[in-house]
């Protein structure tokens, strides 16, 4: 099943007179179950791509469609359900609400779909725990190390069971030996629970365990590689 | 909803000094309105309530028509079905019919214009305090008769001593004229320059007598219990007086000057404070503003994940809310001790404040209130005006997209 899908996609950033394509016309496919790493040079549009098709930002030209919905068409409140069902977020860094425990960060989401107190908290822990990091439960972000900020980040971002995780950069802020956890884990998840992940990042280690490998160059696929 | 009033908390205690600075001001700027705003009603409560309860009483009985022409014309019977109607209301604590009459009075070769309080001391005893302000001598009392108090300033423009006589010319009700010789047995100073200079008490009797006025009264004034049973009794007392070709009327619409002087100042003391509140509501808007400023990032990833604007909004909405509700019930708190304090001890004037209150016939003290109102309205206007300073950054967070927020870092 074609799960994302963009046609022409195109995002020019301007401020005042100097003009930026940050993306030219892309056209891209994923399917449902894959397991894609956007790698390429600083600049070369990838958090552009994944804002775009995180409904974040709006496209200068072309369109995405998530499952077949066209999300331009979407009102912003619609956009934000859609986002809370749909897609989880996972970014560079700073991704937790710092009053909130990792339990009560992780909950955000379920809340905010209005699902009740006990269902609530019995999802969190069986994520929690599937991520083990059931002993963080009680913890605030700055009591946690930045390795054990984003697993709560990505905790959050499939609490909700979304049919997509996008992350830019989850690595970056992390030591290698940290991030190639992290990296596992969210390969493991994508494994066992059959979450699409779209992962954004010219980390070496990252793009060593892509399941499939684009290559962005100044805003353009200058390479898309299937490894299974 | 729980949640975000949790969230909402705990965003507050982030950055505990700015929140307690803030918490603060919204103490003060309260405890503040509730400390002068207790001044400014317990003073003037003090005022009518001497002042009501000297002349004008809380509500008075008139003929209809004697506002506009206070003339012996508009004089009234006092029947006992008058008498009945105010011995039987539990709101009524005493009252005093009078009769009033301008008069020629004269020593010797001195005369002057003199206004005659034709009071009956069974009565008047017990409602005002005018007993209290003998000079020299003695007040009326039920014995009295053929005896008149003066004020001391027409005490001395006659150049009079107790004992003496003075001759009393006035006009009886048939409109002519009336003449009598009047014992001085005392002198009053009442602390009004006008009613001393020609303010005479005669016994109601002896008055009605001299002007052939058998039973008549021109007002009864009534005191009673407190302020608020003036609308209740003014009601029913006009049910049933109003037949009669009686009103029966408010001390604000016997003494109207008192009354506009009160709204006069009262005015002022509110526009002060609206002043003050207007401060801090600045102060609000600054800490709102930062604290939302420093927030941004986290707003927007908030965002990304699917919080909507009007939820995060509401949440910011709830933290000033939060801390002014804080700051108002612990500032009402304060507030009312002061002023508790004050109703128990009243600041005692000196120096040029206490004589001019003396001159007035007041005591020269500050006293409050605790009137409910007080802590309502100023509750609801710091409330209010907290609300109204949060809108700005309460809209951007309403307006912020969530890109904006993430790149803001
Ligand atoms: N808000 C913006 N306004 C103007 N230009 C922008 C904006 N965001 C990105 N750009 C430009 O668009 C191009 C693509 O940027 P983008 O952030 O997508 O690159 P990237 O591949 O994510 O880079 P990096 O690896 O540094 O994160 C760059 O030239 C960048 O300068
Ligand atoms: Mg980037």
């Amino acid at each position: 099943m074609t799960l994302i899908k963009t046609e022409n996609l195109t995002k020019i950033y301007s401020d005042g007179k100097v003009q930026v394509e940050a993306l030219k016309s892309v056209n891209l496919e994923i399917e449902a179950g894959e397991f894609v790493v956007v790698a390429g040079p600083s600049g070369s549009g990838k958090t552009t791509l994944l804002n775009l098709i995180g409904g974040l930002d709006k496209p200068t030209d072309g369109k995405v469609y998530l499952e077949g919905v066209d999300i331009s068409l979407l009102k912003r409140d619609e956009m934000a359900d859609f986002r809370l069902r749909k897609i989880g977020f996972i970014f560079q860094a700073y991704n937790l609400i710092p009053v909130l425990t990792a339990f009560e960060n992780v909950e955000l989401p379920l809340i905010l779909l209005g699902i009740s107190e006990s269902e609530r908290r019995k999802r969190v822990m069986e994520v929690l725990n599937l991520l083990e990091i059931g002993e963080l439960a009680d913890k605030k972000p700055n009591e946690m190390s930045g390795g054990q900020q984003q697993r709560v980040a990505v905790a959050r971002a499939i609490v909700t069971n979304p049919s997509i995780v996008l992350a830019d950069e989850p690595t970056a802020h992390l030591d290698s030996k940290t991030g190639a956890m992290l990296i596992d884990l969210m390969q493991e998840m994508n494994r066992k629970r059959g979450i699409t992940f779209v992962i954004c990042s010219h980390d070496p280690q990252v793009i060593q365990k892509a399941g499939r490998l684009i290559k962005l160059r100044d805003g353009t696929i200058e390479d898309d590689k299937k490894f299974w | 909803m729980k949640f975000f009033l949790k969230f909402a908390w705990r965003n507050i205690w982030r950055n505990k000094r700015r929140t307690l600075i803030t918490i603060l001001a919204v103490m003060f700027a309260t405890s503040l309105t509730v400390v002068m705003r207790g001044l400014q009603l317990g003073s003037y409560a003090y005022f009518i309530r001497t002042i009501a309860g000297d002349y004008s009483g809380y509500i008075q009985i008139q003929r209809a028509g004697y506002k506009d022409d206070p003339s012996l014309r508009k004089t009234f019977h006092f029947t006992e079905d008058i008498k009945n109607l105010l011995d039987s209301n539990r709101d009524v604590v005493a009252y005093s019919p009078r009769l009033f009459a301008n008069v020629l009075v004269s020593s010797g070769e001195n005369s002057y214009g003199g206004l005659i309080y034709g009071v009956d001391p069974n009565f008047e005893v017990k409602y005002s305090n005018f007993h209290n302000k003998i000079v020299k001598g003695k007040f009326l009392n039920s014995s009295s008769s053929g005896e008149v108090v003066l004020g001391y300033k027409l005490f001395q423009n006659l150049r009079l001593n107790i004992g003496d006589e003075v001759v009393i010319l006035g006009q009886g009700i048939d409109g002519g004229l009336c003449d009598g010789k009047f014992k001085v047995v005392g002198v009053v100073k009442l602390g009004y320059t006008e009613l001393d200079n020609m303010v005479i008490f005669m016994g109601l009797k002896d008055l009605q007598d001299f002007l052939y006025a058998e039973n008549r009264v021109s007002v009864i004034s009534v005191l009673l219990s407190d302020f608020d049973r003036i609308e209740k009794v003014k009601k029913n007392f006009s049910d049933i007086l109003n037949p009669k070709g009686l009103v029966v009327l408010g001390w604000d619409e016997v003494m109207v000057e008192l009354k506009q002087t009160i709204d006069f100042d009262n005015a002022s003391g509110i526009l002060f404070l609206a002043f003050l509140i207007i401060l801090v509501a600045f102060g609000i808007l600054n800490t709102v503003s930062m604290s939302v400023f420093e927030r941004f990032n986290e707003f927007g990833i908030s965002l990304a994940i699917g919080f909507k604007n009007q939820k995060l909004a509401l949440v910011v909405l709830f933290e000033v809310v939060i801390i002014a509700i804080i700051g108002i019930i612990i500032g009402c708190f304060l507030g009312g001790l002061v002023n508790y304090y004050i109703i128990k001890n009243p600041i005692v004037l000196t120096g040029e404040y206490a004589s001019v209150y003396e001159d007035f016939g007041f005591e020269p003290k500050l006293v409050s209130s605790l009137n409910p109102r007080i802590f309502v309205n100023t509750a609801l206007s710091i409330l209010f005006i907290s609300l109204i300073s949060a809108l700005v950054p309460v809209y951007r967070v309403y307006k912020l997209e969530p890109l904006k927020g993430i790149r803001y870092t």
